[in-house]
């Protein structure tokens, strides 16, 4: 007895919060609020994705932080034959051209570091091909998925701008350049052609 | 209108900067006339291997070459979906700083489809009156080509000045496969150097002609360069021109601007007035130089300011082939066929052009690699993304449309910075467009038939592009009864006022891309002010 009446106190109550949820809701819809909430909403995100005001240094990279860019790069594109120079190129152009790069080039470099340090002892470069590959998947682990793309801008924003402004620009590069190589072509558009196809 | 000073004065002032209004100055200029132009737009260093730099090497778009979209907005309504502010180059240079070099002549019933087809409008003059002019213009623009693969070449009194670029090897084994089906398929002139030409280097296929960063594709600001080495020519960048005034018997005095960041007008005073700011700039500002004496619009002729718009219907297809037939790297275009440009049938429907280059590989790969790069998590996984690209070849269906009453630019109710009414165009294709549709669709459907593909995609009627080509809104024609400016582009009831560019075309270029018409157009009427205004 003692049992049933638990039991229907706990259904009452869940009833009832969901049922304030809803009140609620409900309320605040018929304030406008939800447009709000949405413009407030693509705000932040928006916000989230830019660098923050403070970074403006701009500058070359160091070779240990150009190095850590380029073994990264490689765990992440994993595939052969790729060439690296343009894209060391890139990150050095960036990080001297543009606002913001340089300290996230940097950031990076230090979060897979420590990274690298806690799952094996020792710094990323130090870490073997396998290794590498399971400490950037720490930053593409939001890669693909819905709720990864609201998630990071919100409550992960370092994950987000890495993501951001690395690995998709990595990956943007990749399609501009090597990937043509990969397909058949001898050489990729800007660059000189070894022959003409 | 607020405070104005005087802003100086020269012989000429030629309001924009592109290629027809840097043709002029580069020819009066020679002539020991000074020009002064003004651009809205920023300046485009030259030649652009800064910009290749940024855009090729380092995926940047800078935006110091961008334009305050309170100055440069245009709106829009009607059934064109695409993103026509944005197909307005300015800075200065214009447009042509980063076309892609075709260099084509219309064809001789282009100019009189009205009396040939029944629809349109003819042109004042005819392409004989124009060969010569044509001639003068490959010359400028070192085209290489050649007509001796092309029976639907009009006639020509000059050979190029370069040879041609050959069809590529893919090219060809399409085009023996089109030839059983009676189509011909054959090199493209374009403005691209096959050969060191007039202080440009060769072309070395970087394959980004877009932005090329050695002057081989052609660039306005060639010339621009050589007129500012006279000392008779100043471009003022960043400076909008925002009224033409006139004196009480007509003749234009000056040109009112304003430097975009500043609050005061300041008035140039000029002997001769050449507006070259495009289609749809060039209407607006007629359209805002009202005063006393044109209390409608300059000129005096006011009904067909803006009229007559008419803009290329492009359809981007991809013919998916069961070998690899590598397209796309090549940035410049190759094979293109004008067979169907004047077909006995036209008048039913408009001319089409069909370019089957190599210089894109299908539809949609720039979404495509957008979506991929937010996405994958390796390499391999990009390779399975595009692993279809060498297969594909994209088709391009180049259009002809005719003018309408639904075609047509007028002024916004939106303002810009200064509190000037922006451009606004109404754009509705009509049934003449929708049959010519059919007839690209047929097209298409033969050209994969013909050379063993198959169609993987085709855009539909209403995803048309005008290829930034946008014609006719200041017609040329014979009387001030029908017409904006005369053949040589001289505004009718002004003595003094010129327009130039494809403004003027009395109405779309035909089925093939108008910018060797407007060069030659700006030629013929640079030689027109050296001989009876100046």
């Amino acid at each position: 007895m003692q049992m049933q009446m638990q039991v229907r106190r706990r259904r009452f109550i869940k009833l009832a919060v969901l049922g304030g949820l809803g009140t609620a809701i409900l309320a605040l819809g018929a304030q406008g609020y939800y447009p709000k909430l949405l413009v407030r909403f693509r705000q932040r995100i928006r916000e989230s994705g830019q660098f923050p005001q403070h970074w403006t240094a701009r500058g070359p990279l160091s070779r240990a932080d150009l190095e850590i860019l380029l073994a990264a790069s490689k765990a992440i594109i994993a595939l052969d034959g790729i060439q690296w120079a343009h894209y060391a190129a890139y990150f050095q152009w960036r990080a001297r051209e543009l606002r913001g790069y340089k300290q996230l080039y940097e950031q990076l470099g230090s979060w897979l570091d420590q990274s690298a340090s806690r799952s094996y002892g020792h710094s990323f470069l130090a870490c073997d091909g396998k290794q590498q590959r399971l400490v950037v998947e720490g930053v593409l682990r939001y890669r693909g998925s819905w709720m990864g793309r609201l998630w990071m801008p919100l409550f992960e924003r370092q994950y987000f701008l890495f993501d951001h402004y690395f690995v998709r620009e990595l990956f943007t590069l990749l399609a501009r350049t090597d990937l043509w190589r990969k397909l058949g072509y001898d050489s990729w558009p800007g660059m000189l052609p070894l022959s003409v196809p | 209108m607020g405070e104005r000073l005087r802003g100086g004065e020269s012989t000429v002032a030629v309001v924009g900067s592109g290629v027809a209004a840097i043709t002029v100055a580069y020819l009066l200029t020679r002539k020991g006339h000074d020009v002064v132009l003004f651009e809205k737009g920023p300046d485009y260093p030259y030649p652009h291997a800064r910009q290749f730099e940024e855009r090729v090497n380092y995926l940047y778009i800078n935006p110091a070459y961008q334009l305050a979209p309170d100055i440069r907005r245009v709106t829009w309504s009607g059934d064109y979906r695409q993103d026509l502010d944005h197909e307005r180059g300015m800075v200065v240079g214009g447009s042509a700083t980063h076309w892609l070099g075709i260099a084509l002549r219309m064809h001789p019933t282009d100019f009189k489809t009205r009396t040939a087809y029944g629809f349109g409008y003819d042109w004042p003059i005819t392409y004989e009156d124009l060969e010569p002019y044509y001639c003068k213009a490959e010359s400028l623009l070192s085209v290489s080509g050649t007509d001796a693969d092309n029976p639907f070449a009009p006639p020509r009194t000059h050979p190029y000045p370069l040879p041609p670029f050959d069809l590529t090897p893919s090219d060809r084994v399409l085009a023996a496969r089109l030839q059983k089906a009676d189509i011909t398929l054959h090199t493209t002139p374009q403005a691209r150097t096959r050969l060191p030409h007039d202080g440009r280097p060769a072309c070395q296929n970087f394959g980004t002609c877009g932005v090329c960063p050695i002057g081989a594709r052609y660039s306005p600001n060639h010339h621009l360069a050589r007129a500012q080495a006279t000392g008779l020519c100043r471009v003022i960048p960043n400076a909008s021109v925002r009224r033409i005034i006139t004196d009480r018997t007509g003749r234009a005095v000056a040109v009112l601007y304003r430097n975009n960041e500043t609050t005061t007008d300041l008035e140039h005073a000029a002997k001769v007035v050449v507006v070259a700011a495009g289609a749809i700039e060039s209407a607006r500002l007629l359209l805002l130089s009202t005063d006393a004496q044109n209390p409608n619009v300059l000129g005096k002729q006011t009904a067909y300011v803006g009229k007559n718009l008419v803009f290329h219907h492009l359809w981007h297809a991809s013919l998916r082939y069961r070998e690899k037939v590598h397209a796309g790297r090549l940035g410049a275009v190759t094979g293109q066929c004008h067979q169907f440009c004047d077909v006995p049938e036209r008048g039913r429907h408009g001319g089409i052009k069909v370019e089957f280059s190599s210089h894109y590989a299908g539809l949609g790969h720039g979404i495509l690699e957008q979506r991929s790069a937010a996405r994958e998590t390796s390499g391999g996984g990009m390779i399975e993304t595009f692993s279809s690209r060498p297969y594909l070849r994209g088709l391009i269906l180049h259009a002809e449309s005719a003018p309408s009453s639904n075609k047509y630019v007028g002024l916004s109710e939106k303002r810009d910075r200064f509190g000037d009414p922006f451009a606004h165009v109404h754009y509705e294709s009509a049934t003449f467009d929708e049959a010519t549709y059919s007839f690209a669709k047929r097209l298409c459907e033969r050209f994969a038939m013909a050379t063993n593909g198959e169609i993987d995609d085709l855009e539909k009627m209403n995803q048309y592009s005008s290829g930034a080509h946008h014609m006719g809104s200041c017609r040329m024609g014979r009387s001030d009864r029908e017409s904006v400016v005369d053949s040589f582009g001289k505004l009718h009831g002004c003595p003094n006022l010129y327009l130039v560019g494809s403004s003027v075309f009395a109405g779309s270029s035909g089925a093939v891309n108008p910018t060797l018409t407007l060069v030659a157009l700006a030629i013929r009427t640079s030689e027109h002010i050296l001989a009876r205004v100046l």
